[in-house]
């Protein structure tokens, strides 16, 4: 049931506002849109919940703003923005120093199993899903989530299928090695082509 | 001066007093063990009434090492030297009993108070090592126990305090976008 | 104190908090509760170079007189708990019963050595058991051994006898102390059920092999 807001209006109601000004204008930033909206005395969270409202039903995209960005350095400084890729750095980074600084001891080994099992089962198939799939609505959050585990249930035992036909083995080391390397290849790919994707639709 | 003397007096008494109880120490034990391994000897029962006390003797520290395993409060490195203890009261035991088939009543009666002499040591060990092992154990149940609701009270603060953050990290990049009407399916 | 905006967030709270404390006492439990495992002893022997070969002298199982066979008999604990082990040598024929592992019960031939330790769990206990026929006695076509185990007095065998030498076995017999009854049983108890482990090896003896007395 969509109810009403302290200005009286509806979500349904905003919904066919949202779409109205939209129709009058191709593009236009969502900041600007709320603002609009805010002005009117209708709460943020409203015309956010709206917005996503709007975009599970696919009806309008959401698109990053490349025009707030002069560089590719200002964009990747954003960290709201690219929160994805720095987590990313910070599960491999935090991988590595449970791995080979921390030692294997109760109760640290717990900490140990969280990150290697992110480190395994989630974030090869992320960097991947992040670096095939660019934009926000290619994929949704549930869509993006499954992948990145499939994906990844896939790409490690690839990676240990090729390792055995090298000189490394398949040993700790090798492993960690060749899966840090995929892992932040792919997440700088996909930062790096989001940013040149993004400054294409300009 | 008088304070001098004194002192040194106090010092040199304090110091024998500490050497003294560090021989009590080391010896004191002895004097039970020579007392009961004498008392052994001098014991007029029979070679085989001996034989089959210390095989019973045996088997009660047994029962308090297997104890240990069934409750869990085992410390693999504290228990083989008991067990090798016990081997070696065993082979006195075996040594007994052939000097018995072989009728000598004296080297039979020595080996076996030898024996039993060392597994009621083992057996005094062995019961001490268990009272601690169960207090360890307790203790760490109690730490266990204990962390839970800890645990829980971390894990809902990071839960809740989570998905606030996500529900304003969501916010903040949505209002960072371009927002667009969706074109149909080509 | 934790302050709440609203009921809901206080419904939150709670809900997310009984999950966790749920989830956190059942891992407290698991990892505080003993969990039952499988009991069982291992047994086995090796040959003179300690390895699964070489058991018979000139790789012959026709054992001369005076000829000294080398095994080492291994023992392994992983009952859980700390276990008094006996080992028990008997001599056999092939017509004697061996021991019966789906009944547990012993073979019923004398015996005529053991050997006695205390294992703690996951323990290996190896021990060298090496046997010499001192003298062969012959009795219409059935010889008899005299043996002696481990350099030690020599035992006579008189129970068994095999014709013309052929197929006599060394049984050797796994026995544990009951420590609910205070003796030694074939075998082993686990969870109300009796187990047990044996092994034997076959060895022939030749009439020439007999010096006339």
């Amino acid at each position: 049931m969509k109810g009403n807001d302290e200005a009286g209006v509806s979500l349904e109601m905003l919904e066919k506002r949202i779409l109205a000004i939209l129709d009058s204008n191709s593009k236009i930033s969502t900041l600007d849109l709320v603002r609009r909206f805010v002005n009117e005395g209708i709460a943020e969270e409203r015309v956010i919940e709206a917005i996503k409202d709007l975009e599970d039903r696919d009806e309008i995209e959401l698109d990053e703003n490349f025009f707030m960005y002069d560089s590719f350095l200002q964009y990747i400084k954003d960290v709201d923005l690219n929160f994805w890729f720095y987590f990313t750095i910070v599960v491999v980074v935090g991988t590595l120093i449970m791995v080979f600084v921390v030692p294997s001891v109760w109760p640290f080994v717990v900490i140990r199993w969280v990150f290697g099992s992110l480190f395994i089962l989630f974030l090869p198939g992320y960097a991947l899903v992040n670096a095939l799939f660019l934009r926000r609505g290619d994929l949704k959050d549930i869509e993006r989530l499954a992948l990145s585990v499939g994906l990844s249930l896939a790409i490690t035992p690839l990676t240990g299928f090729l390792l055995n036909y090298t000189i490394f083995g398949i040993r700790l080391i090798p492993i960690i090695a060749s899966l840090s390397i995929f892992i932040l290849g792919m997440n700088f790919l996909a930062i790096y082509r989001k940013f040149r994707m993004g400054r294409s639709l300009r | 001066m008088k304070n001098k003397e004194v002192i040194t007096s106090f010092i040199i008494i304090l110091f024998l007093g500490f050497i003294f109880a560090q021989s009590y120490a080391i010896f004191g034990d002895s004097s039970y063990r020579t007392d009961n391994f004498a008392n052994c000897l001098q014991d007029s029962t029979t070679i085989d009434a001996k034989i089959n006390y210390t095989e019973n003797e045996i088997i009660t520290v047994l029962r308090t090492l297997n104890k240990m395993y069934q409750e869990k409060v085992i410390d693999e490195s504290s228990i083989a030297p008991l067990v090798n203890k016990l081997n070696r009261s065993i082979t006195l035991l075996n040594k007994a009993k052939r000097e018995v088939f072989e009728g000598n009543v004296t080297n039979a009666n020595l080996y076996v108070c030898l024996a039993l002499n060392l597994t009621q040591e083992t057996n005094q060990e062995a019961v001490l090592l268990y009272q601690s092992s169960m207090q360890n154990a307790l203790r760490q149940k109690i730490i266990i126990w204990g962390m839970a609701p800890i645990a829980s009270f971390i894990t809902t603060l990071l839960a809740v305090g989570g998905y606030k953050w996500y529900i304003g990290h969501e916010r903040r990049k949505i209002l960072k976008t371009i927002i667009s009407r969706k074109r149909g399916e080509e | 104190m934790i302050m709440f905006r609203n009921k809901n967030e206080k419904k939150q709270f709670i809900t997310i908090f009984v999950m966790s404390l749920i989830f956190y006492s059942t891992i407290a439990y698991i990892l505080t509760t003993p969990r039952p495992t499988e009991q069982f002893f291992q047994l086995y022997v090796l040959g003179s170079n300690r390895n699964f070969a070489n058991y018979y002298p000139n790789n012959t199982n026709i054992i001369p007189l005076n000829t000294t066979v080398n095994w080492f008999i291994g023992v392994t604990n992983y009952m859980g708990s700390a276990q008094f082990v006996c080992i028990k040598i008997k001599l056999g024929n092939s017509t004697t019963s061996p021991p019966n592992t789906t009944s547990v019960t012993p073979s019923n031939l004398p015996e005529i050595s053991n050997f006695c330790s205390i294992l703690p769990n996951n323990a290996t206990w190896e021990f060298p058991f090496s046997w010499k026929i001192i003298k062969i006695d012959k009795n219409i076509d059935s010889l008899y051994l005299t043996l002696s185990i481990n350099g030690e007095k020599p035992v006579k065998i008189t129970e068994v006898s095999a014709k013309r030498g052929t197929s006599f076995r060394i049984i050797i017999e796994l026995w544990t102390l009951d420590l609910d009854s205070g003796k030694f049983i074939f075998g082993w108890k686990t969870y109300d059920k009796k187990e047990a482990a044996w092994t034997q090896l076959w060895f022939n003896v030749t009439e020439t092999s007999i010096v006339s007395s």
